[in-house]
């Protein structure tokens, strides 16, 4: 069995890109994964949440992901002023692009909130996973039809 | 800028299903100031279009490429390699592009990918105008540079049609502004709104698309 078929038994597998402004500094990671419960996470750090491009996160959901969250700073703490206003615009339209092609649009989503800690990051995973298990998992990683 | 949009993803899906393997073709020019089919466009419209196709249960593979111009035989060229092993092209350049690659690589089929709709300006980021149908005899000299070609509702030469709102906004939209009140604000303002009196001259749209298909041809640059 591929790793991905292992994963989609076990859980859901969900990517966590992160703006590496709002996690601590002894947190700091550029790429880091873990199983926690019912879910599979793979995290990214990313410069900041302005960089997040469309076709980026369409890829991620491409290759197999059940979900994705971006964790952006809050309005308010955002280094570069817009940068997570750009990226929850971002978000948005993806989530039109996916209705589009009857994907849930809840496969995608954006927390803006200073996540501190892995630990927190994880919590919102959760959350994530939680939006979208009544869904199962990405038709892309089982090769099924909907 | 020539602007296009994306056509509905049903109807490019109904297109590309029947193929196995299939080109999407970007134009890093025009279509990519109008963000539709640049480089990221073409990046975000493919796995769109592998999705959708799986999720209805076809299996095709896209490739994808983006030319620098894709009205320029020079640069079209550069896709000869790619469009031999595909079964059809999606191309999401304007109309211009899909024709030069369907004349190019025939006889593999060529579908375009986005509706040609208009030349426009980006007057801020994410909003786009048009300011220009083309028409072939431009009259902005008399219009003091507003075209009341692409920007007035009725095309009027001779304008405003009495609808204007008071807002100054057009009868027909009222996000848009009336073209002929500019003008007529803009006339005042140079103190030549009495140019505006005269009706306008017959305008000549036989060079436009109203004379046939268009051919220039300049002999001193012809090889
Ligand atoms: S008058 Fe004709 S050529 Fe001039 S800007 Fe308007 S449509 Fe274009
Ligand atoms: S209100 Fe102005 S822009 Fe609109 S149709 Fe009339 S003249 Fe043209």
């Amino acid at each position: 069995m591929s790793n991905r078929a292992e994963q989609a038994k076990q859980g859901l597998e969900i990517v966590v890109l992160y703006c590496q402004h709002g996690i601590c500094d002894d947190a700091k990671a550029s790429a880091w994964s873990q199983d926690a419960e019912g879910m599979y996470v793979r995290a990214v750090m990313m410069p900041c949440s302005s960089k997040l491009e469309v076709p980026y996160i369409l890829k991620i959901l491409e290759s197999g992901a059940d979900a994705v969250e971006i964790v952006a700073c809050p309005e308010k703490s955002c280094k570069l002023l817009t940068g997570s206003l750009r990226a929850e615009r971002r978000v948005e339209y993806i989530r039109g692009l996916l209705e589009k092609i009857g994907y849930a649009p809840e496969r995608v989503g954006i927390s803006r909130k200073l996540a501190q800690k892995p630990d927190e990051l994880i919590k919102i995973a959760g959350t994530r996973a939680d939006a979208v298990r009544s869904l199962g998992t990405n038709p892309m990683k089982t090769g099924e039809q909907q | 800028m020539i602007f296009a949009e994306w056509k509905p993803i049903a109807e490019l899906i109904e297109k590309l299903k029947p193929y196995k393997k299939v080109l999407l073709a970007g134009c890093a020019t025009c279509v990519a100031e109008c963000a539709a089919g640049g480089e990221k466009e073409v990046e975000t419209l493919a796995p769109l279009l592998r999705m959708a196709l799986q999720k209805q249960g076809h299996t095709v593979e896209i490739v994808t490429a983006t030319l620098d111009k894709q009205c320029e035989w020079e640069f079209v060229e550069q896709l000869a390699e790619q469009a031999a092993e595909v079964d059809a092209i999606m191309s999401v350049a304007c109309g211009i592009g899909v024709q030069a690659l369907a004349e190019r690589f025939d006889p593999k089929p060529v579908y375009p990918g986005v509706n040609t709709s208009a030349l426009t300006i980006r007057e801020e980021a994410g909003l786009w105008a048009g300011r220009c149908a083309a028409c072939g005899d431009c009259v902005l000299g008399e219009t003091f540079g507003y075209c009341p070609i692409a920007r007035c509702a009725k095309s009027l030469l001779n304008g405003p049609c009495g609808g204007t709102r008071k807002s100054g906004k057009c009868e027909v939209n009222e996000d848009v502004d009336c073209i002929w009140n500019l003008i007529v604000e803009r006339a005042y303002e140079r103190g030549q709104i009495e140019s505006l009196a005269e009706p306008k001259r017959t305008k000549n749209w036989s060079n436009s698309g109203h004379g046939g298909p268009k051919r220039v041809i300049r002999e001193d640059l012809r090889q």
